[in-house]
Formats: C-alpha cells, structure tokens, sequence
C-alpha cells in the first residue's frame, strides 16, 4: 500500500515538472511577454506580490468575501436542503430554482448584481447564488439516502424525534453536505474573483488582476491568479480535512 | 390475561393475509411463530411492533407493554460504535454510568468484549448481530419480537448466537415472539411453537415444549417426534 | 478558443521570421483603428474621402473601446491607431513598438449627472461617482483632480467602475441609475440630449487648466514603429490627411455634423453640432511637444508610475 501511494505522488509530481517544461518551452517559441511569460519571471513574480504591502488586505478581502459567501450558503442550503428532503410539495418549489441557478451562467448573475448591489457586496452574492445550488442539491440527497430501516427501528424503540433527526438523520446527511461544500467551494472561489474583476472593490484580488491588465502587468495577472489558484486548494483541503475527520466510520 | 389478537383482518393490494385470525402468547416465554418464508409472519410482528396498521381486529395487553425489535437486518447505525449503538435506545434520562453499567454486561453476555469501540463496517455479519441482540436486551423492554434474525446465516454462526441469546434470556426472561421458518430453531428456543400456513393465514399446529433450553438436546428421537409433526404441519 | 491560440501564433512565427525582411508593399492594405468620439470626429473628412477613392488602400476602422484598440496594436493589425495617451505610454514601454506621431484630441472629459446640488469640488465628498475603469485616463485623471481639491479618492468619495464600458456608462447616466459620472465628449452630449435633467457640472479640462498649466494630452496618435522607418512617405501623407480633416470640421462643423451622422459617429446633426467645440479638436505634431507631453505623463507617474507603464517614453516614444 505505502509503495502504490508514493508511486502515484511520484506520478504526479513528474506531471506538473513536465507542465512546467512545456510552459518555458512555450513562452520561448513565442518570446513575447504579452502572450506567455516565462515561468520563472512569473513565479518571482507571484513571490513578490507576498512581500507587497496590502498583500494581506488584499487576499484577506477576498477571503473574507468567499468565507462570508460560504457560510451563508451553507446556512441556507442545508436548512432549505432538510425541508426539501423532507417534504416533497417544497422540494418540487423548489426545484425549478435550483435548475436554473446551477444553470444560469455566472456572468449574467455578476451583470445583474451590479445593477443592484455595491462593489464590495457583488462577489458575495455571485459566491453565494453559485454555491448554495450545491449545498441545497447535495443536502437533498442526503435526506433522501437515509436508511428507512434505520428510521424505523428507532421508532420502534421509541427514540424521540430530536435524537433521531440528531443521530440517524444528521450523521447520514453529513458526508452529502461535505461533498456538496466541497464542489461548491471550487466553483465559488472562481465566481468571487470574477466578480471582484467586475466590480471593483477596494482590495480584493480580482480587483488588481484587473488592475495589472489595464497597465498591461500580464506576469502580474499570472502571478495573482496562481495566488488564486493556492488559495481555492488551501480551502478544498481545508474541507477534505473535515470530511476524514467526520467520516471515519466509512470503510 | 395475557397477550391476544383477536379477530384480525388485514389484506396487502389484492391479497388477503389474515380473516378474522386470532393468536395468543404467554406471557414470560418463548413463543415461537413457524411458517414458509414470506407467509406474511413478518407482517404479524409488525402489526404488534405498530409499524402496520391491521384493517380490523384487537390487540389486548400489548398497549402496557414495551418492546424490542431485532430485525432481520442488524440494522445498526454506521457511524456509531458497538457501545454507541447499544447506548442509542438506553433512555437518556438514566445517568450515564448506568447505562454505560447496563452496556457494558450485555456486551459481555454477547462475547464482543474487545470490539466495543468498533464500528459496524469492520465487523462480520454475525457480530452486527449479536449487537443487535444486545441492544434489544439492554432496552428496557417487556417484550422482544424477533424477525427471522438468523436467516441466511452458517449453522456454526447461528448455534453460537443461539446459544449467546438463550444465556441472556436465561437471566432475564422476558416475552419473546420469534419468527422462522426454520423448525430446528424453533426446537431450540421455543416454550410453545405455533405453526402457521395457507392463505389467508390460519394456525395449523400447536405444540409446546416443557424442557429448559439449555438441556434441549435436538437431534435425539425425543426431539424427532416433534421435528416430523412440525414439518407435516408446515407442508400439509 | 483555438483561434486565440493560433493566430498569436501564426503572428510570432510571422514576426519572427519575417519581420526582419518585411519590405512594406503600397499595395499592402494600412489599417487605421479609431474610437468611435472625438478621434472619429476630427478625422471625418478624411475617412469620407477615403471611401469616394475606389481602390483605395487604407482602411479606417471605428472600434467602441480603447481595449479593442489597444488588442490590435499587441498583434499587429493596426498600423495606425488613435488611443488614450496613458495607453499608448504602457505599450511602447512595455515594448511594443508604436511611436507617438500626433495629439489630435485633447481635454474631453465631464462630470456629469442629475445631481444639481453640486456646484463645488467639496460637495463630491461622500459621493458616488461612476467612472468607466479603473486606471483609464478618465479614472486616474479625475483622482487627480480629487486630490488638488483635497479629496482622498479612496475614502472621501466612493468611486464605482460597475460600467465597464463608455455606453454602459453613458446609458446609465440617461437612465439616471447613476446620478454622477465621468465620461467624455461626444456623449455627454448625447446624454444630455436625451435627458434634460442632466447637467454637465465640472468641465475637467477647463478644472485641470485652472490647477496646471499644462494642457491636457488626452488621446495619442500611434503608428506602427517600423513605418516610421520603411514608409516615411506614407505615413507624412496620413498626417497631413488627418491635420487637414481636424482643421476641416472645426471649420465647417455643420457639414463636419452631416459627416459624422452619416458615418454613424453620433445620430442627429443638432448632437453632433454641440459635440464639436467641445471635443477640443487640435491636430499638434507630437515632436513640437514632446516636452508637454511628457509633462502631461510625468502627472500620473507621480501617481503611481503603473498608470503609464512603469516609467516616462524615452525621446523615441516622440516622432
């Protein structure tokens, strides 16, 4: 088991080498910085930008604004998700919805927002509109996967209904809800960001990506997206975590 | 007074279970309910455990009773442990040494003494079973109805669990209502055997059994007697 | 997707290989890119007289957006392009090879809107202002214009760039959903024209000259580097075109106004009429500034040397 483990890390390691060979071989071929910098200006780039001085209000914006969009979806998705789950008249109400929220394109939710909302609030709800669908769907499901059997043999033995919806409902919703969080975090931290490009709040990374197009700075933009990029994994790990710890009891 | 049906109706779709059927149990033992599988004895114990509604009929002396259900299925909660699942019907009013008391004999009664922090995937079919044994005993019941729950497994298993649940019931002799289709079980455990068969459902057979479980020794010819008018009952 | 791939692509292959050797041909196709306003209006003249010669070899297009300009100056295909001069600054400092020939447009820009109790720079604070895009020279100019008034654009006064675009601006001002904005002549106009509650309420070019004394060198005339070398001629022949156009409309601004409707430039000739004047239409040769233009430059990298790519055009940014 150890050896497959460190064979597939080995795999994958050899792959981002590879990718990063084909990026200089690339930005060579081409030799202009405004179609493919090359990858060491850009990485000392990127390490640079953590050195500037509102690199933490900057990412701790736009952090802030995707935790903000997270907990709220999450809040709404799991609570509308249970009565949906629960109670087939809201669940087909609500269905529509979610259909056309997964389905909608985010950029016509950002142009919308921006008529209505302020430049800072904007990303929160395109955060927000793009992942509850998510949560709400996964959540759904979860109901739906609750062993009747189970259920039933707690009726018999008289267990109320707070410590079954406690410990036969809730523990069998969980891992839904943890992978539902999981996709969504992906797809949210992609949304706020172009929401932050279009909106253009004070600090937020979006907003200085922009920036760094509009003054033409393409290893800048690279480098912030990589930020970007470190900082959905951070928080994907951050929920694969949770999930391990919560989800022991599965073979 | 004991525990009756009387006069029970109940048809599933199209097809009529039980007219005007009527049973009794006695009270403080074994009874065990023989029958061809899926003969409709597992809507009987449902219809007693209030999970089905009968059409028509009474039950008497089952409303003061409290009872315990093992199923067919282990039917344990997968995310909790040996100990968590035998806790999970003990009622939380009871301080928790108590119950952890409670627990931990009955885990003991059903051999699982190291596995009481394991979860239900990683033990065997059996195991899951004897658990769902001892949380039917460790509910403080009055009566334990009990659904054909050593169907499919090997003869070795099912002595051995036969065994765990006669050492408890010796301890703590509770009414219990046992469903099988298996008439060697129903020799081990049962005070009084009702066979039941056709359609709708009526009994074919009664007999009962006046020696202590724990010296029933079946395969003597004492025991054969009964295992052929059993088997005449299920099959005519 | 694949196109944005391949044709930078074809383009490097062709630069790389070919561009030493390009001997420019007369019959090769010269593409001028201008802004659908101002720069439009001034050469109007000149994109008419354009299109009576049949086979003619120039070709003007009229793009909405400085983006969509400064897209064809990175690969290429304008050879002669009217943007703002911040913008033109970034490009030849961050390498791309285009020379300042002219300023054909200068100080354009409004603030404008329904809000009538303005009347000085101080009433601005606490305001929302929309502004087109952050760092663009309406955005960097109207900051500084802030600052000399003693306005913090980051905390006295809310800045909004939530109309990405002059026409989302412009329609956002008419539809008074944004009660200020900064946008350029001729759309103020046209705002002004099909909602009379907005007013134009500071002039920034005119604000501007009571702060500094230089002019305001609001949009540049580039072309392509190598044509400054390999087709002197040719590119002698477009400056004098567009001089004489410039000199033209304001000249003669009613018939300039049937022009610029005809060319779809604005929609009524009464619009068109207003606009004139107040574009501030001057064809200057830029190597008989350069020393104002530089100053003009010299303004926002005091701001904040990105604005216009990180450092001032050495003398070869002036032709």
């Amino acid at each position: 088991m150890k050896i497959s483990t460190n064979r597939y890390k080995l795999i994958s390691f050899a792959a981002v080498i590879i990718l990063l060979f084909l990026w200089k071989g690339l930005a060579l071929y081409f030799d202009s910085d405004f179609i493919l910098p090359h990858p060491e200006r850009t990485l000392v780039k990127t390490l640079t930008l953590f050195g500037e001085s509102q690199f933490l209000l900057i990412v701790g914006a736009t952090t802030l604004r995707g935790v903000l969009g997270f907990i709220i979806s999450l809040l709404f998705g799991i609570v509308l998700g249970i009565i949906a789950g629960v109670s087939c008249d809201f669940n087909a109400f609500i269905k529509p919805i979610l259909v056309v929220l997964r389905s909608t394109p985010v950029i016509a939710i950002i142009l919308l927002a921006l008529i209505w909302l302020n430049a800072s609030s904007v990303p929160v709800f395109i955060a927000i509109l793009t992942m509850f669908p998510f949560i709400c769907t996964n959540t759904i499901d979860g109901i739906r996967s609750v062993d009747r059997q189970l259920v039933e043999m707690a009726w018999v033995y008289k267990i109320s209904r707070f410590h079954i919806a406690k410990e036969v409902y809730l523990p069998a919703i969980m891992p839904f809800i943890i992978s539902g969080a999981s996709s969504a975090m992906g797809i949210g931290w992609r949304a706020i960001i172009i929401g932050e490009v279009l909106s253009q709040p004070r600090y937020g990374i979006g907003t200085v990506m922009q920036s760094a197009q509009t003054f033409l700075n393409v290893d800048a933009v690279i480098a912030w997206t990589i930020i970007a990029v470190l900082l959905s994994y951070v928080f994907e790990q951050i929920i694969r975590s949770i999930e391990k710890r919560i989800v022991i009891w599965r073979d | 007074m004991g525990l009756q049906i009387n006069n029970l109706y109940k048809s599933y779709n199209d097809l009529l279970l039980f007219s005007n059927f009527s049973i009794d149990f006695s009270e403080g033992n074994i009874t065990c309910i023989l029958g061809p599988s899926g003969g409709g004895k597992t809507t009987l114990l449902n219809i007693i455990a209030g999970i089905v509604e009968p059409d028509s009929g009474s039950m008497e002396g089952f409303n003061s009773k409290v009872l315990s259900y093992i199923f067919q299925d282990p039917r344990l909660l997968p995310w909790k442990t040996v100990r968590g699942n035998i806790e999970f019907v003990l009622p939380h009013s009871q301080p928790y040494s108590k119950r952890e008391t409670v627990t931990n004999s009955l885990i003991k009664l059903v051999e699982l003494d190291g596995f009481v922090d394991y979860y239900p995937s990683q033990l065997s079919g059996g195991m899951r079973q004897r658990v769902s044994i001892a949380r039917a005993f460790a509910y403080p019941s009055d009566l334990i109805l009990m659904d054909e729950p050593l169907k499919g497994l090997d003869v070795k298993l099912k002595m051995s669990l036969l065994r765990s649940f006669i050492k408890i019931w010796q301890g703590d002799r509770r009414t219990v209502i046992f469903v099988t289709h298996d008439v060697d079980e129903a020799l081990m455990l049962g005070d009084n055997i009702i066979v039941l068969g056709n359609l709708p459902i009526e009994i074919k057979e009664k007999v009962s059994i006046n020696i202590e479980k724990h010296k029933r020794n079946i395969g003597s010819d004492y025991f054969q007697n009964f295992r052929d008018e059993l088997h005449n009952a299920l099959n005519h | 997707m694949l196109m944005r791939i391949i044709f930078p692509l074809l383009l490097a292959v062709n630069l790389i290989f070919f561009g030493c050797q390009h001997q420019p041909k007369q019959t090769d196709t010269i593409t001028i890119a201008t802004l659908k306003g101002p720069s439009a209006m001034g050469m109007i003249k000149f994109i008419d007289s354009l299109s009576t010669v049949s086979d003619s070899h120039i070709k003007v297009e009229i793009l909405n957006e400085p983006i969509q300009i400064r897209k064809m100056v990175i690969d290429g295909t304008a050879d002669f392009a009217i943007l703002p001069t911040t913008m033109a600054a970034i490009l030849y400092n961050k390498g791309i090879d285009y020379r300042l020939l002219a300023i054909p447009v200068w100080g354009t820009l409004y603030l404008f809107g329904n809000d009538t109790s303005i009347t000085q720079w101080e009433h601005l604070r606490g305001k929302r202002i929309n502004v087109m895009a952050k760092g663009m020279t309406p955005d960097v100019l109207f900051r500084y214009l802030l600052m000399q008034h003693g306005l913090d654009p980051d905390n006295d006064v809310t800045l909004d760039y939530s109309f990405p675009t002059h026409i989302d601006l412009a329609n956002a001002v008419a539809a008074e959903q944004a009660k200020l904005g900064v946008i350029s002549e001729p759309l103020v106009s046209l705002v002004m024209q099909r909602n009379t509650k907005v007013k134009s309420i500071f002039d920034l070019n005119a604000e501007w000259n009571k702060v500094l004394d230089i002019p305001i060198a609001q949009t540049a005339f580039i072309v392509k580097g190598e044509l400054t070398k390999n087709s002197k001629e040719l590119v002698e022949k477009v400056m004098q075109s567009y001089h004489y156009s410039t000199q033209w409309v304001n000249q003669y601004p009613d018939s300039a106004a049937n022009l610029i409707v005809k060319y779809n430039i604005l929609p009524n000739n009464q619009v068109a009429a207003n606009a004139i004047p107040r574009s501030n239409l001057h064809f200057v040769r830029a190597n008989t500034i350069s020393a104002q233009i530089d100053s003009y430059l010299n303004i926002f990298y005091q701001m904040s040397p990105d604005i216009i790519g990180g450092k001032l055009p050495d003398e070869n940014f002036y032709q």
